[in-house]
């Protein structure tokens, strides 16, 4: 899995863009209502917040696919996932 | 997804809009907003790394901005860094102002969200050193600015979304 945390976009290890990440409550993950160790539900939306520390890439293209609306989290220091920075902006 | 006002965040807080540049500015002036004009100024706090990789037999490059090895590794011989690991601010605003447009009617110490903010913050850091801009934060206007309410805590390393 690679995540760049400045666009947000996430992509697999084989570059295949699976979303980008987009919450326009602005939640965190302590702000969740705990479902179990790796889902969270959000109060605002009732959607389920899938944690991609335990997910393959396989995995992630799944739940993303069976639902486009399905929300991430990622933590930047997780172990399966490798930051990227495609070092250009699109200008505000 | 449930109903939600753009107008108002969760919390039920009103948003404070940003304008990024003279023409929207002067847009919202007419249409009753009072802009809050304010200098864009990069932090020196908000820093992302990279390294560029360039392939040896085609000429192709490729990004790299994670420490942890892989396919750029040493033993890689088809690339060699050409530009080693640097830190740069990775935003580039088309305006050096902004302004957040301020209801007429709002009220001294009223509690907001401002949904795009003009300073530099720290949202998030990671433990290569990278950190990250803070987009949004609760303000309170004190009748001729606003004061960002900036709360460490939010300096985090996961995302959701």
């Amino acid at each position: 899995m690679k995540f760049d945390p400045l666009t947000k976009d996430i992509y697999t290890d084989k570059d295949q863009f699976v979303k980008t990440m987009n919450c326009p409550y602005k939640m965190t993950w302590d702000n969740l209502e705990a479902t179990n160790s790796t889902l969270r539900k959000c109060a605002n939306c009732d959607h389920l917040i899938v944690d991609t520390d335990v997910l393959t890439d396989d995995d992630l293209l799944n739940v993303v696919r069976q639902n486009p609306d399905t929300c991430l989290k990622i933590d930047l220091n997780q172990h399966n996932i490798k930051i990227i920075s495609n070092g250009i902006l699109g200008q505000k | 997804m449930a109903f939600w006002d753009r107008n108002k965040n969760s919390q039920g807080l009103r948003v404070i809009k940003t304008a990024r540049d003279k023409d929207s500015i002067n847009k919202a002036a007419k249409s009753g907003f009072k802009p809050l004009i304010k200098k864009v100024e990069p932090s020196d706090k908000i820093r992302s790394k990279y390294s560029v990789v360039q392939n040896k037999k085609t000429g192709e490059i490729e990004i790299v901005g994670d420490y942890r090895g892989g396919f750029y590794a040493d033993d890689n011989n088809d690339f060699e860094t050409v530009i080693d690991w640097t830190f740069y601010y990775p935003h580039s605003f088309k305006s050096p102002f902004a302004a957040y447009l301020i209801p007429k009617d709002i009220k001294v110490g009223e509690r907001v969200f401002i949904e795009d903010l003009i300073e530099d913050y720290i949202g998030a850091s990671w433990n290569q050193g990278d950190t990250y801009r803070l987009e949004s934060s609760e303000a309170i206007w004190n009748g001729t600015d606003v004061e960002i309410q900036y709360d460490p805590r939010t300096n985090r390393s996961d995302f959701i979304g």
